[in-house]
């Protein structure tokens, strides 16, 4: 008997992860047909926040203690995007690092730039959230990542 | 059934069902808690390295071939994946697991090797929430985790049970938490 409800139990989560798991990351990205370019992205930046934007480029850096956000590059490395891990990313594999990736997810903007102290309020919020990265206070809008691909 | 059986049996089977992930969550519990002082993911080491300016001019527009000639030099030319200039003084030079960092203007920099932790990572990946379907089976773990803990109350009757002895230990275990909270919040 109880062997039989354990059996059940797993085929049970075995189930549901395959539910879940049915349209796969690969799937939802290559029905964006719409690649928008990290450089254009960025240069019409304030008009795609809010939406969820295809974009594609070089992982120039993940982050090495928690592996929730990466930041990819446009045709110009001053041109720089974060990306964050969405509800259903544990965790971006560093091996992606020097790779090209397309990713899907809703275009955020970071705190807002104040000339006045520079990118200190960046600073000082990646030390309360203690996730220090070398290139966080230059990517000034981000993307949450819902699926990502890597070419 | 007394309810105290009841409990006996759910504590017991509960317990049995969700060592693996009690073992899963405390392990990466600890490793995430001190994430500051270690990386839980990944094993790095960085060792210093200078290219040769004799043989080989840094500038930014240099070429691929000439990026790999400096991979030649430290060994890793066949790791070969892609480069880019930060800024007009560096280069980063990405290979298979790792990067090298190199300073144009005096030709030092390092070498950056990353290697994953086995296991760990692996236990740290299902920390992080993966997917709905483990957010379902983690939920009815830490369901579980309260009824192992309020069944084990009643495990035991008389003076080393919840009225006696185990009063004692359990209000301490409340009690500290609450003293954090005064301290620090």
């Amino acid at each position: 008997m109880l062997k039989k409800l354990l059996i059940i139990l797993i085929v049970l989560v075995f189930f549901i992860f395959c539910k879940n798991n049915s349209k796969t990351a690969e799937q939802n990205i290559q029905q964006s047909r719409n690649i928008t370019s990290v450089d254009s992205l960025l240069q019409f930046a304030d008009s795609f926040v809010g939406d969820t934007v295809v974009t594609k480029g070089m992982v120039s850096h993940v982050c090495r203690m928690s592996g929730k956000k990466l930041f990819i590059l446009g045709k110009n490395p001053d041109q720089m995007i974060k990306v964050t891990t969405g509800d259903n990313i544990s965790q971006f594999d560093i091996a992606l690092e020097g790779g090209q990736i397309i990713v899907k997810g809703e275009f955020v903007k970071e705190l807002p730039y104040d000339p006045a102290v520079g990118h200190e309020k960046k600073q000082e919020k990646a030390e309360k959230e203690k996730v220090e990265c070398s290139t966080e206070q230059e990517a000034l809008y981000s993307i949450k990542c819902s699926d990502y691909k890597e070419l | 059934m007394t309810t105290r059986k009841l409990f006996r049996i759910l504590h017991r089977d509960l317990g049995y069902i969700f060592f693996g992930m009690t073992i899963i969550y405390s392990v990466t519990g600890i490793a995430i808690n001190h994430i500051n002082d270690w990386n839980p993911n990944y094993i790095i080491t960085s060792n210093r390295i200078s290219v040769n300016k004799e043989i080989i001019v840094l500038s930014t527009s240099m070429s691929e071939n000439e990026i790999k000639n400096i991979l030649e030099e430290t060994g890793e030319k066949k790791n070969y994946k892609s480069y880019y200039f930060p800024d007009k003084k560096s280069l980063k030079i990405f290979i298979k697991g790792g990067s090298l960092f190199i300073d144009l203007d005096t030709g030092e920099g390092y070498l950056e090797k990353i290697k994953r932790r086995p296991v760990l990572r692996e236990l740290n990946f299902l920390h992080y929430n993966p997917a709905f379907a483990w957010t379902i089976f983690s939920d009815i773990f830490a369901i579980s985790l309260i009824i192992i803990s309020f069944t084990g109350l009643f495990l035991i009757k008389g003076e080393k049970g919840i009225t006696g002895r185990g009063a004692w230990l359990t209000a301490t275990g409340i009690i500290i938490p609450i003293i954090y909270i005064f301290i620090l919040f």
